[in-house]
């Protein structure tokens, strides 16, 4: 145990955090570790079976180049120069891009794996900045809660305004390299948006004197899907004890093992198409629903009672080959 | 630990005194057991290190996939979930490895309906962020996972004079940072 001889607000403050953070943690479970592993053992033996087949390959070509004078090839330069900077001068096209990818990357997405609601590019010279939208004209947001973060790869700071048609604000974030060993992250700037009516969301990207021609920045906001399903969601009274937007295309599962007795009431929604099975379960008792998921879903309830102690787990099940849907619950107990 | 910075065995004791998946047929523990017991502690720790909850659950999760991976090895430790929290360690304060798993996790976006952070909390991760990597690292193992300092020094193979150094610097750091000011008291 922690040596503590006296009140100390360090204490106190861990004590504080170790009573909340477990309400809020999320725990992917056991069957997700599974599919991955079982997802990577298929990936290895397809790796090794490549590799083999290189290995034989380049042994092949070797073996008609043995006894010839290896040619000498000259120094090419990266193609890709380092992007990391430390202000000094301008950077060119190619750098600004790479930390617009950077910053992309810290997101979760690359160029060719793009979403609706995420934009990216250098952090431009002119002092006005540039201009960026959040949807189209022909596939807008869909009405929602959003949450929209900004993150910036270089030197200097940005600075983000927003607008819909109904709001807007303004946000700042540093730009910074990705952090050294153990080092964290600077925390990415965040805002909620709401969008009250099917909208576009304006973004305005503006760098300091230090970021202009300097810097790349990427910005996303919430999965449409999510926001669809968690607009429709509706939050009944009880004490909450879970609730998740999140976009599935396959099994999730959320597991709580330490959940009391008592009376469980699971409300969800599912953005997008198809159906999914939802079901609730604590020990023995448990309920599954099939829901149909829609662009304008309904929320649909399940109610458990468990008389003692026991793990808890939502489960939604989606045919993997199916398209992605949102689900948003909210789960509390009576 | 071997080359790939895994630990080899999980025969340290377990200091937070939880389930700990406990052996069942022929000494071997069961995973899914290990995973319910410990996924929330671990995490809990990470959460506090990295200040970035679902970065925290990421890398915890990955640290169970490679115990599942080589469960019949780890199973049969005294203590697997030492084993696991030691990866989860290892992957938290690497963050070239950290950032792959951030990535491929990320895709999938998930938001928990968690009310704002407190200030009280808001306060706690800026201080933490204003200590050095291994220091705060000592913090948390400390006074998160519970261990005594001779058991945060073996856990990150320094002398429990290094740790007393850097517990006895934090303190005196994070408790001017966390100690309300004076107005605020008066206000109080």
């Amino acid at each position: 145990m922690p040596e503590q001889m006296e009140h100390e607000p360090l204490a106190e403050a861990f004590f504080q955090f170790r009573m909340q953070a477990p309400d809020e943690i999320v725990v992917p479970g056991v069957p997700v570790a599974r599919r991955t592993v079982r997802r990577r053992r298929t990936a290895r033996v397809s790796a090794v079976a490549a590799l083999t087949a290189l290995v034989l390959a380049v042994g092949g070509y070797s073996a008609t180049l043995l006894g010839a004078p290896a040619p000498v090839q000259p120094a090419v330069p990266s193609a890709s120069p380092s992007p990391t900077v430390f202000a000094g001068p301008a950077l060119n096209a190619d750098q600004l891009r790479q930390l617009g990818v950077k910053a992309l990357d810290r997101l979760g997405f690359t160029p060719e794996r793009l979403r609706r609601g995420v934009a990216f590019g250098p952090v431009d010279a002119a002092a006005g900045g540039s201009t960026h939208l959040l949807g189209t004209a022909a596939q807008p947001l869909p009405a929602g809660r959003y949450t929209l973060v900004a993150v910036c790869r270089g030197v200097g700071r940005i600075t983000v305004d927003w607008r819909t048609d109904d709001d807007e604000g303004t946000m700042d974030a540093p730009c910074t390299d990705p952090p050294a060993d153990g080092n964290v992250d600077s925390p990415a700037a965040r805002a909620e948006v709401q969008l009250r009516a099917p909208g576009l969301i304006t973004l305005s990207v503006t760098g300091d004197g230090l970021a202009r021609s300097r810097a790349g920045f990427a910005a996303m906001v919430t999965d449409p899907l999510m926001a669809i399903a968690d607009y429709a969601l509706a939050r009944p009274s009880g004490d909450h004890v879970g609730g998740v937007s999140m976009v599935i295309d396959r099994t999730e599962i959320d597991t709580d093992p330490d959940a009391k007795a008592g009376i469980y009431v699971l409300t969800l929604t599912c953005a997008g198409t198809g159906t999914i099975k939802a079901t609730l379960r604590v020990g023995e008792a448990g309920s599954t629903r099939t829901v149909r998921c829609s662009e304008r879903p309904s929320p649909i309830t399940i109610t458990v009672t468990a008389k003692r102690a026991a793990t808890r787990k939502v489960i939604f099940d989606r045919r993997p080959e199916d398209p992605a849907v949102a689900v948003a619950y909210y789960l509390v107990t009576r | 630990m071997n080359a790939a910075g895994t630990p080899t065995h999980g025969a340290r004791r377990a200091p937070e005194g939880a389930r700990s998946g406990a052996p069942g047929e022929q000494g071997r523990h069961d995973f899914d057991e290990l995973y319910a017991a410990h996924f929330t502690s671990v995490t809990t720790q990470l959460f506090a290190y990295l200040g970035d909850r679902q970065e925290a659950q990421d890398v915890t999760q990955e640290a169970f996939c490679r115990a599942l991976h080589r469960w019949k090895d780890v199973s049969a430790y005294d203590d697997p979930v030492a084993w696991v929290r030691r990866v989860a360690w290892n992957l938290a304060t690497s963050h070239f490895r950290r950032s792959r798993i951030a990535t491929a996790f990320r895709r999938r976006h998930r938001e928990v309906h968690a009310p704002e952070p407190s200030p009280d909390r808001v306060a706690l991760f800026a201080a933490l962020r204003s200590l050095p990597p291994r220091p705060r690292q000592a913090v948390v193992l400390h006074y998160l996972a519970d261990q005594a300092v001779v058991d945060v020094a073996e856990t990150m193979q320094v002398s429990t004079g290094t740790v007393k150094s850097w517990l006895h610097r934090a303190r005196i750091a994070l408790g001017e940072q966390l100690r309300p000011s004076a107005e605020e008291v008066r206000n109080a």
